[in-house]
């Protein structure tokens, strides 16, 4: 199961405590370092789509959405494995992916936003 | 449909008064033209717009059980609020303040015509019309802003938001255009 991180306030300790713990859900602040051992992706929600669409990681790496618009998205698995919750403009949210596979995802606000996620 | 036709009559009576003056140079006094319109009119038609669809989305939470209905009102407050929220902290960065008008009177007027007709059904009588509603005051708010405020807006700060506003609520038009197919099926 993927790990499933919201940076916050409270800062990297308690993200870390989670990150082991594979718990998630902290509201606030924007990943600046890859929490995961692998690679840090951005994907940015920006007029209202996300940026890239399609995005290919491997096991370990770390993506880190971004709301670069100035309404709420949120980036939601198709299946609600995993949520990141209302993102107000400029708030990001992170996930630690660990499984393989290609996983749909949209925002809850905004159906019409679509995007990938292949891990391989 | 009703509310196709008030909006249809609102658009006409809108566009005729602010094309007057650039077609035959005769109109009222209080009928400006969108080039005779201040940056603060035309936030304060837009702010005022921006209220009104809360105010509607609000009535849709209060009276629809359809799911639809309800996530496409409560994406509505949450979208308009922001945006508003975001005109309300430029205008206090600069030190404006938004000016009433006779459109945003008219908006205000007409706005409390179609609360009451909606206040009146309920069921998929409530959600048909207000997805009706909808779909027509976002087709009437965006070509304002498309073809009249941004291009006569004069501050480039103002004139940005107004742009992120037009991409916001051009979505919400594709969204009320699938609810209305879906609640007419």
């Amino acid at each position: 199961m993927s790990t499933v991180l919201k940076r916050s306030a409270l800062g990297m300790i308690l993200g870390a405590v989670l990150l082991l713990s594979g718990a998630g859900g902290v509201p606030g602040l924007r990943a600046q370092q890859p929490p995961g051992p692998g690679q840090r992706h951005v994907v940015e929600m920006r007029n209202f789509g996300f940026e890239p669409a399609h995005l290919v990681a491997a096991p370990g790496d770390t993506v880190v959405w971004i709301n670069r618009d100035i309404v709420p998205h949120t980036a939601t698995e198709s299946n609600e494995q995993w949520d990141s919750d209302t993102l107000q403009e400029d708030e990001s949210w992170y996930l630690v992916v660990r499984e393989v596979g290609d996983r749909a995802y949209y925002c809850r606000f905004h159906p019409t936003m679509k995007g990938t996620l292949l891990v391989e | 449909m009703k509310t196709k036709a008030t909006f249809t009559l609102l658009w006409s009576l809108f566009l005729v008064g602010l094309l007057a003056v650039t077609t035959t140079g005769a109109r009222s006094v209080d009928e400006p033209s969108p080039a005779q319109l201040s940056d603060m009119e035309i936030a304060h038609i837009a702010y005022t717009a921006g209220v009104l669809d809360i105010r509607y989305a609000h009535l849709a939470l209060a009276v629809s059980d359809n799911p639809d209905v309800r996530a496409f009102a409560e994406t509505m407050i949450r979208d308009h609020g922001a945006i508003n929220d975001k005109a309300v902290a430029l205008l206090q960065e600069l030190g404006a303040t938004p000016q009433d008008n006779p459109t945003s009177q008219k908006l205000v007027a007409d706005a409390a015509q179609i609360r009451k007709e909606l206040m009146a059904l309920e069921g998929a009588a409530f959600d048909k019309r207000y997805a009706a509603n909808e779909l027509a005051y976002h087709q009437f708010v965006n070509t304002a802003l498309e073809t009249q405020f941004i291009p006569n807006a004069q501050n480039p700060q103002f004139k940005s938001l107004l742009e992120s506003a037009l991409q916001t609520f051009k979505v919400h038009e594709g969204h009320a255009e699938a609810m209305n197919r879906k609640l007419n099926q």
